[in-house]
């Protein structure tokens, strides 16, 4: 990615509050064209850093560019309504006393009534809600709502649209389905898009980047497989995929854990320990009397049901099995890996890092029995 | 008059056109929210011209540039404006003066001349009492009046050192209720009132500048110590205090207390909106006493207004027969000059029995609010 | 790091004009300090007198009094208009309201007159069981009672708006964990009013503590009686003065002591304007004392004194009314109460907004500067205006400009309370949304957050107008000439024993001042 296609550039940019570090020493670029997604936990920061990039906060230390042109930077500072950045926020901000045609329209500055009209119309269109022009806010649904915020924060042409976790507000349901749409015409309008969210799944789904966020810093940054395949920290694998970890020793060929025997090529010297990291779907199991482990509770989740099994160490883990394949609670078990790619490895909470590829991982051999 | 009503009626009845044609059409292209765009335009644009009205009226200062003109003259009136608007009109009328007048009590009149000071744009000032007068003169701002004014009435009635005169006269009464009070009890002077038979029956209004004026002059005549002795004999009685004499009457009226030391001519008020039977009569004490002292509403010249020939011809003809019968006939006040009759049903001035004060001895009002103050009946 | 564009926006749109409204009202805090300091040793004396003591103190108990009771009876009527069944809650909200539209003095008169010793009811009762006089309502009695009736609705309203405004989710989910009705409301719906609460609460204390009218009739000598006897009859302005900054300073206090307690209401306010209808208490046979309660208050401040005016007016057209002085008067009322109201909440949104969106040292200050003018007696207000208006501008001097910044010093408070209430309710992601769209901070202030408010602004207008509409004495001192306003008719003709002639004016006062107060109680209630 060069410089000059990216539209949002953030250079070791800082915001205190008082004592509290909300964003601290952030670098990123958002490409042309591309949905960058910010997650991470409450308070990491994430939604300071969207008030950065939109000119509601003004920064520390850094610099942020828009377009290539600084917005803020020592010395400089553009006011938000100059900045050409959309924003869609989490309780709509919809203006209740205007209708819909009346929202959209407000940051248009087209003078010509006629042609006003047109863009009002095209964006309705765009967001699947053509009839809807002179209802009011309170009148429409919480999907409906959103889309016509989306549809008002692209009616100025903005520079970037910045979504601060637009759909915290709705029920499951409207949420997976608003995901869809909404990625679906972030692209149709090609629009570049920075969303901000704590909820993995919708941050897998909706970016092209990905950068996680914690206490104020970016600890990770990359597309949304490479982050979850090979989280730089324990703090991404638990956070991405609830991942679980357990203690194992470098030996020859692979790594020696309470489940056995894990063939796995590692960069490290013979003896060194590390944590594995795994997640429901690399683990299997099996009854078995001698087996040293037990089915604590079942979880059925539909198509899938989640295990929580104690293991003979006494440490607690999750595997995921078909819903067909039933095991009662209190049933003795054996447990093993099962990976179908390379786990990633940890020492201190960082990643070990690795000469394998993604392509690589998939490749590799399945464990042992 | 009529004309302006004219025009003022042609150009509503075309704005009410306009007005209309506009909401109509509003209703024909189905967008009756403009509607209320069009009452706050309407309303705004009413309050506009009026506002534009009110903020160009003429200050009086603004000297007038046309000749033919009387110019102006600048009163400010502690005297009600229900009663002193006749005369003041008749005599705008008569000499063609543009007559501006400020109508308030005379003490805010008063403070607000003080306060002006040398800047007071005002010319005259109407005073209901020799008090407002006297705090106005002795700051300074009172002009000399001209001697063959002051010659028209009685020396008494002018203040000693001819910085204001008086206009038209009030006696110190006893009002009593004719119900419950039988006239032949009532003492002869102020004294019997301190009688134990009085308790509770006694009303009077302390901060009123007319009996502040009255007790000054007890203390004139009687001395300081009877003076005390008096205020303190009347407060044993438990006198029911109000703030002005009109509520003082009133109460007599309505025999919420038996008799009340008001001035003279509120009676007459009170009987012109009520009628003859409005259960009170005034009662002039006998003794000669300063119980029925005669004081003045007076008016003297502000040294800083600019219109100082109409603001002597103002006060000459305060003094002239015209006015001073206006005084006797509508307000029922004792007319200063000689020549007026005394309304009817007041005993004559002559025959009052009126104690012979100067006027310049009853002005100091301090030492009589202090006094007052010490014995309880002013906080 | 702030660029130079954003601070000097802020400065000439925000605290540049809040600057420029607390200088105004400072005026008569300067010129009360420099007519203090010609103080002798005796204008001294007066103040530290043991008698001026116990007229300060005697003050203060009424105005606790007052204080109290308002308090006591607006909660009530406000719950009851707007949470239980109460048949005829629309108009028992409506008539509640009005009494504010009754100028303090014209009140005091007319229950003197009704309830006078000797007064129309005795009247009435005397022929039926022979009472000849009634037990003296004077004193503080008298003044206590005539100062709640009339003032209670300045707490009323606020409770009003705070509990239509408050989410029910609140009172529903203490129901839902075991509290009967007195425990929700004690618990949970009385801590949510206590902002509202103190807020009006507030702006009583200190129409009680300036308030001439009533205890003059009601001969109760409070602190501000002792003001004006200092400018009647002692001519004395240093005296006057030194007492009058006595009550600055009782200002400052009950000022520091709302914005104490407003301070931990910040809780609460984010609470409101929750989804969902209130449920309807039932009052079954609570119905009848509440019905009593209210229609006692109307009766006793609406319904009474409208009587003993339409008696006066009767009598009045017998003797042949005079009309054109009366509708002059009535159009000049309404232009200076008009324009006072557009002034007034003009010169309040930088304070409210400063207040509100952008909290300090300064935006405190200021909010608490701009009540300094409500506790001032008139003529205090108007003699300093006299003061700096002869010297400084003598053009504007007696002019209607003039006179409106008099108003805007006496009821600037009035606009600022339900301005920002209304403010705490537009969240600021509403500014910021319209920020984002490209739009300056101006455009959005007036295309968003000016038509949210307009409630706010509305109540606010419509307190202003009725209050201006009443207000007598900077009127007859800084008005142009010959610019009489109903008020002054009223005044005019009662000072000299006219009361049939007063009538007509009051009852067109009491009228006029009622149209906006009925709009804006009526359109937000909900159906």
């Amino acid at each position: 990615m060069t410089h000059k296609d990216s539209i949002v550039q953030l250079h070791e940019v800082s915001k205190r509050f008082g004592q509290y570090p909300a964003v601290e020493g952030v670098s990123l670029e958002v490409a042309r064209g591309h949905i960058l997604t910010v997650l991470g936990p409450s308070g990491c920061g994430k939604t300071t850093l969207l008030r950065l990039i939109a000119g509601f906060e003004i920064p520390d230390h850094g610099e942020i560019s828009i377009e290539g042109r600084p917005v803020a930077a020592p010395g400089i500072f553009i006011p938000a309504e100059t900045r050409r950045v959309g924003m869609v926020f989490q309780h709509h901000a919809l203006f209740p006393h205007l209708t819909v045609e009346e929202n959209i329209e407000f940051g248009i500055t087209e003078l010509n009534q006629m042609e006003r009209t047109n863009q009002v119309q095209h964006l309705l269109n765009l967001i699947g809600l053509p009839q809807l022009h002179s209802r009011y806010p309170h009148e429409l649904s919480g999907g409906q709502q959103q889309r016509i915020s989306l549809a008002r924060a692209l009616a100025p042409k903005p520079a970037v649209v910045l979504m601060d976790e637009p759909f915290s507000d709705l029920d499951a349901d409207q949420r997976l389905r608003l995901r869809d749409q909404v990625r679906v015409i972030l692209k149709q309008a090609q629009t570049t898009v920075v969303f901000v969210t704590h909820d993995q799944e919708e941050a897998l789904f909706m970016g092209d980047d990905m950068a996680i966020m914690r206490h104020g810093r970016v600890e990770q940054e990359g597309n949304p497989e490479a982050v979850f395949s090979s989280p730089a920290s324990t703090f991404i694998a638990e956070f991405l995929g609830q991942a679980e970890f357990l203690p194992a020793i470098v030996v020859d060929g692979g790594l020696s854990t309470e489940l056995g025997f894990l063939k796995q090529k590692v960069d490290l010297a013979e003896g060194e320990q590390v944590q594995v990291g795994f997640r429901s779907d690399d683990l299997d199991f099996a009854s078995d009397a001698d087996g040293g482990s037990m089915v604590l509770a079942r979880y059925f989740r539909g198509p899938v049901s989640l295990y929580r099994i104690r293991l003979g160490s006494g440490r607690l883990v999750h595997s995921m099995q078909p819903h067909f394949r039933t095991h009662k609670p209190g049933t003795t078990v054996r447990v093993w890996f099962e990976p179908h790619h390379v786990l990633p490895l940890f020492q201190d909470g960082r990643a070990v890092p690795t000469t394998q590829t993604v392509s690589d991982s998939e490749r590799a051999v399945s464990s042992a029995d | 008059m009529a004309a302006g009503a004219l025009t003022a009626s042609r150009e509503g009845l075309e704005a009410g056109f306009i007005v209309g044609i506009v909401l109509v059409y509003l209703r024909r292209i189905s967008h009756p929210q403009g509607r209320r765009s069009v009452w706050v335009g309407v309303f705004a644009a009413v309050l506009a011209s009026m506002g534009l009205v009110a903020c160009t009226q003429q200050a009086p200062w603004e000297t007038v540039d046309d000749p033919a003109q009387s110019g102006s003259l600048v009163i400010y009136s502690g005297r009600s404006e229900s009663l002193v608007d006749p005369i003041i009109q008749q005599f705008a009328d008569a000499t063609g003066i543009d007559v501006m007048v400020r109508y308030g009590s005379t003490s805010e009149m008063a403070a607000t001349i003080l306060e002006e000071g040398e800047r007071s744009p005002a010319d005259v000032f109407f005073a209901q009492d020799p008090g407002g007068l006297g705090a106005v003169a002795d700051a300074g701002l009172l002009a000399q009046l001209p001697s063959e004014l002051l010659s028209k009435i009685d020396s008494r009635f002018v203040s000693p050192d001819g910085l204001w005169t008086g206009i038209s006269g009030r006696a110190r009464v006893v009002a009593y209720n004719t119900e419950t009070v039988d006239p032949d009890d009532l003492p002869d002077g102020l004294e019997g009132f301190t009688d134990p038979v009085w308790k509770g029956r006694i009303g009077l209004p302390p901060t009123n500048a007319s009996f502040q004026t009255m007790v000054t002059g007890l203390r004139q005549v009687w001395g300081e110590e009877a003076t005390r002795d008096w205020l303190e004999g009347i407060l044993a009685n438990e006198p029911i205090f109000y703030e002005k004499n009109t509520p003082t009457l009133a109460a007599v009226g309505t025999g919420e207390v038996d008799v009340g030391f008001v001035n003279h001519y509120y009676l007459y008020r009170f009987i012109a909106e009520e009628g003859e039977s409005f259960p009170a009569r005034n009662y002039f004490l006998p003794d000669g006493g300063p119980g029925s002292l005669v004081m003045v509403a007076g008016a003297g010249q502000v040294a800083s207004g600019e219109n100082e020939s109409n603001a002597i011809k103002f006060i000459e003809f305060m003094l002239s027969p015209v006015a001073q019968q206006y005084f006797a006939s509508s307000t029922f006040e004792y007319p200063l000059i000689e020549g007026v009759s005394t309304p009817p049903g007041l005993t004559p001035l002559a025959e009052l029995n009126a104690i012979d004060i100067p006027l310049g001895d009853l002005a100091d009002l301090r030492g009589t609010v202090a006094l007052l103050q010490q014995i309880g009946y002013l906080p | 790091m702030a660029g130079p564009q954003v601070s000097t926006r802020r400065l000439l749109l925000l605290y540049l004009p809040s600057a420029l409204v607390v200088l105004a009202v400072l005026l008569p805090v300067a010129y009360l300090i420099l007519r203090a300091l010609e103080a002798d040793a005796r204008s001294w004396n007066v103040l530290l007198r043991t008698s001026t003591l116990r007229i300060l103190a005697n003050s203060l108990i009424l105005t606790a009094a007052v204080t109290a009771a308002t308090v006591l009876l607006s909660v009530t009527l406000a719950w009851l208009t707007v949470r239980t069944d109460l048949p005829g809650r629309r108009i028992w909200a409506l008539l509640t309201a009005l009494p504010l539209v009754i100028p303090s003095y014209v009140g005091a008169y007319l229950a003197a007159s009704a309830l006078g010793p000797r007064g129309l009811l005795q009247g009435i009762l005397s022929p039926l069981f022979g009472i000849d006089r009634l037990p003296s309502i004077y004193g503080f009695p008298g003044a206590f009672i005539t100062l709640t009736l009339l003032s209670f609705p300045l707490v009323m309203l606020p409770v009003r708006a705070a509990l239509q405004r408050m989410d029910p989710a609140l009172e529903d989910s203490a129901r839902s964990l075991g509290q009967g009705t007195w425990g929700v409301f004690r618990k949970v719906t009385l801590p949510h009013l206590r902002p509202s609460i103190a807020a009006g609460a507030l702006l009583v204390a200190l129409y009680s503590l300036r308030d001439f009218g009533a205890v003059s009739i009601m001969r109760f000598t409070t602190f501000t009686r002792a003001i004006y006897i200092q400018y009647e009859s002692a001519f004395d302005r240093s005296s006057a003065a030194l007492l009058s900054l006595v009550l600055v300073a009782i200002t400052m206090l009950l000022l520091s002591l709302e914005l104490r307690s407003r301070r931990d209401g910040r809780r609460y306010s984010s609470a409101d304007n929750g989804p969902g209808k209130h449920a309807r208490i039932q009052l079954g046979r609570w119905r009848w004392p509440a019905l009593v309660l209210c229609a006692g208050v109307v009766t006793l401040a609406l319904v009474l004194p409208a009587l003993v005016l339409a008696y006066w007016l009767l009598r009045a057209l017998q003797q042949g009314p005079e009309l054109t002085g009366t509708l002059l008067a009535a159009g000049n009322s309404l232009v200076a109460s008009s324009l006072a109201a557009i002034l007034v909440l003009a010169a309040s949104i930088p304070i409210a907004v400063l207040a509100v969106r952008l909290p300090g040292a300064w935006s405190r200050w200021s909010e608490r500067l701009a009540h300094v003018g409500f506790a001032l007696p008139g003529i205090v207000v108007a003699l300093a205006l006299v003061f700096f208006g002869i010297r400084a501008s003598r053009f504007l001097y007696q002019t209607l400009p003039m006179l409106l910044l008099a108003y805007l010093i006496l009821f600037l408070p009035l606009a600022i309370g339900s301005l920002r209430s209304s403010l705490l309710q537009v969240p600021s992601i509403l500014e910021e949304a319209g920020r984002s769209l490209g739009r300056s901070p101006l455009e959005v202030f007036r295309r968003v957050t000016l038509p949210l408010v307009r409630p706010g602004l509305v109540a606010g207008a419509a307190l202003v107008f009725l209050t201006a509409m009443k207000e007598l004495q900077a009127t007859l001192i800084l008005s142009p000439f010959g610019f009489t306003t109903l008020a002054t008719e009223v005044w005019s003709s009662v000072s000299e024993a006219f009361f049939a002639r007063a009538a007509g004016p009051a009852l067109l006062l009491i009228l006029v001042s009622s149209v906006p107060m009925a709009y804006f109680v009526l359109r937000d209630e909900p159906a």
